[in-house]
């Protein structure tokens, strides 16, 4: 314990300055500082992630360079570069980023699709990003919540919101079928017959449990 | 061959038990989950919390002893399941936030080791929405304030702690037994619902107040001042200005803003301190949900010189004529009435989510600072002897870099300042005015203003 003429009062700190106005304290009783030091320690992972980037932006202008050289019609370095930016997308986003499991799955595999549609273009668009990788996108996310459902089995009807939300995506390829952009509808169509089948099943064999579940997500108070 | 059979014996129970884990685990699964919407002050914090922004609150009692980390975690393994206001979880669903019953593992209680009043993510922690940590002697609990109020803090912190202290010591045990305390309340009504009347009228200040500015510490940290003061001379001082600690208090913090900040002169906005006022006695409730409103002490410096008489009694006029049940309940009303409209209700969430935003960052700087009074706790006449002090401190928020926190236990009270400003000069105006007034002051802080 100190002294500060100045202020007028006693400092508990183990220090030799006023913390109010940093004048020279006068020392009297032997004390311990009662909080811990904790300055924050920079993080490995976001060193890491500013190299990757770093030599990405390197590897992408000579991929362009030899692109250019090559004289192909093709703009052929854009897709590794696209591939490279969703690693460093993952790595920023879904490693280090702070956000939910759900928020990281429903975005990356969004950035996915358009980069899958990107590609399609890239390469003269056939249409097969819309037709294919679209709807595989969404039975892959349904078959994820599955999967998650059978792990997290204490909490199997939290992800019913998560069901509804893919039922409304899959309708977003049947829109783009009607509008003609989609030109085969049948993975389009599987994928909304097993968006709204997941809900279903497990709306009709959840049952009070699940409908308990819609009731809470719904509630107007 | 006896050998042999004991190992039989023990498979056996060992498989026997594992059977009625999984039954257990299986009747879990088919239970009804407990669920609870949130009260009305609750609704806006999910909202507005983030890095920069926790609506985190701490609340810390220092023991005699050194704490132990493992009897730590067994006393929260234990008092957890008890208490259904903190054994939740915060989801989201279309219209409203709700709370859902948790029933994972308790959170890991850890040794400090960063700066207090961090974010609580929804998704991190086992879903929970307080932590607990402890360092040396003392035992931090941080809260969501979506979960309760300081009232309800105190609660699960004692009860932590009296089950700690009957783990360290077991002759305590032995003498009180490990159920709560009759002195406990679990009640989770919503008190602001069951007392609201009907009304349109707005109750509270939006008009922008004086702001404290300056250079920032760096990001991520959190700065901590106790001033520790003796009750007896504190009241001795209040007497003599004819006026409660209270307000003694909010009046010099108000007159360190106006001599430091203003520095004495006449100013276009008035210094503005936002004043939580505990609706339970007036109202008879003892909900541990929140149950609180904001009244504000304000004083407008439009003349040269004031004196800190002057300053004091427009402090405490200005609180008293808002504390009175008529006012405190004008005040909620408002905000319950809006909560209740039907066309309101039925906006979904994320509307209602950019709505709160937009009338939380008008209203938000119309304050200064907050000055909370957590007031006096006491503990059960067995645990006396193993507690020594109890602190509490806010987070920072939109426009408020300096907040104060005032508590006391025993005949010691502190008045605590959370800020993320390098200057010091409103904590040391506020501390040499009271030690000019006549009352011994000790301080002690985190650290962060050295170096």
């Amino acid at each position: 314990m100190s002294r500060c003429k100045q202020c007028n009062v006693e400092i508990l700190d183990e220090t030799e300055r006023c913390p109010l106005c940093h004048s020279v304290l006068e020392k009297t009783v032997e004390v311990e500082n009662m909080y811990p030091n904790v300055r924050m320690m920079t993080r490995r992972l976001a060193l890491l992630s500013r190299i990757y980037l770093f030599v990405v932006i390197l590897v992408e202008a000579l991929l362009i360079y030899l692109n250019v050289l090559s004289d192909s019609e093709m703009f052929w370095s854009a897709i590794p570069g696209l591939a490279m930016l969703y690693g460093y997308l993952v790595l920023r986003y879904a490693i280090l980023g702070k956000s939910g499991y759900k928020g990281k799955t429903i975005v990356l595999t969004l950035i996915a699709i358009l980069m899958v549609v990107a590609i399609d273009f890239v390469v003269g668009y056939r249409g097969w990003s819309v037709n294919y990788a679209l709807p595989s996108a969404i039975l892959l996310v349904d078959v994820g919540i599955l999967i998650l459902m059978c792990i997290n089995r204490r909490n199997w009807q939290s992800y019913m919101m998560w069901q509804i939300f893919m039922i409304l995506c899959s309708v977003v390829p049947l829109v783009l079928y009607a509008v003609g952009i989609v030109t085969a509808p049948i993975l389009a169509v599987l994928a909304f017959a097993f968006s709204a089948a997941l809900f279903l099943g497990t709306l009709i064999i959840g049952d009070r449990r699940a409908r308990t579940e819609l009731r809470r997500r719904f509630h107007v108070r | 061959m006896k050998k042999k059979d004991q190992v039989t014996a023990a498979e056996e129970q060992k498989e026997a038990a594992r059977g009625k884990g999984k039954k257990r685990r299986v009747r879990e699964a088919q239970r009804e989950i407990r669920w609870d919407r949130l009260d009305n002050t609750a609704h806006l914090f999910p909202v507005i919390a983030g890095e920069s922004m926790s609506n985190v609150y701490r609340i810390s009692v220092t023991l005699t002893e050194l704490v132990d980390r493992d009897l730590l975690q067994q006393a929260l393994d234990m008092v957890l399941p008890k208490f259904d206001g903190f054994n939740l979880r915060l989801r989201q669903g279309v219209f409203w936030y709700y709370f859902e019953e948790n029933g994972k593992p308790a959170p890991r209680v850890r040794e400090e080791s960063a700066f207090p009043c961090r974010y609580i993510r929804q998704n991190k922690n086992h879903s929970y929405m307080f932590r607990v940590t402890y360092y040396k002697y003392r035992i931090n609990l941080e809260v969501f304030h979506v979960l309760t109020d300081g009232m309800g803090g105190i609660n699960f912190l004692k009860e932590l702690t009296y089950q700690y202290l009957r783990l360290a010591h077991p002759k305590l045990r032995e003498k009180v037994g490990d159920s709560l305390s009759s002195d406990t309340s679990l009640n989770r009504e919503d008190s602001f619902l069951k007392n609201y009347k009907h009304s349109s009228q707005k109750g509270y200040q939006t008009k922008r107040a004086y702001l404290l500015k300056g250079e920032k510490l760096p990001p991520g940290e959190f700065g901590v001042m106790h001033g520790y003061m003796k009750i007896p001379e504190l009241k001795k001082v209040c007497h003599a200005y004819g006026v409660s600690i209270n307000e003694y208090l909010v009046a010099v913090y108000i007159w360190s803003v106006y001599t430091e900040c203003m520095h004495g002169m006449p100013s276009e906005r008035p210094v503005r301190v936002a004043v939580p006022v505990n609706l339970r006695p007036y109202f008879n409730s003892i909900t541990t949900k929140n149950f609180f409103v904001m009244v504000s002490a304000e004083f407008h410096p439009t003349k040269e010189i004031y004196t800190f008489e002057e300053v004091l009694k427009t402090v405490s006029e200005s609180l008293r004529s808002q504390i009175n049940r008529e006012n405190l309940e004008k005040l909620f009303s408002y905000n319950v009435s809006n909560e209740k409209l039907l066309a309101a209700r039925i906006v979904p969430l994320f509307l209602k989510n950019l709505a709160m935003r937009y009338v939380y960052t008008t209203s938000a700087l119309a304050n200064t600072a907050t000055v909370t009074n957590i007031g006096n706790i006491s503990v059960g006449e067995e645990y006396r002897p193993y507690v020594e002090m109890f602190h509490a401190f806010l987070a920072m928020s939109k426009g408020q870099h300096l907040k104060g926190t005032i508590c006391s236990y025993g005949d010691t009270l502190v008045f605590s300042f959370s800020y993320d400003l390098t200057d010091t000069s409103v904590q040391r105006g506020f501390f040499r005015k009271i030690a000019a007034d006549g009352i011994a002051v000790e301080i002690e802080t985190n650290g962060v203003n050295y170096e």
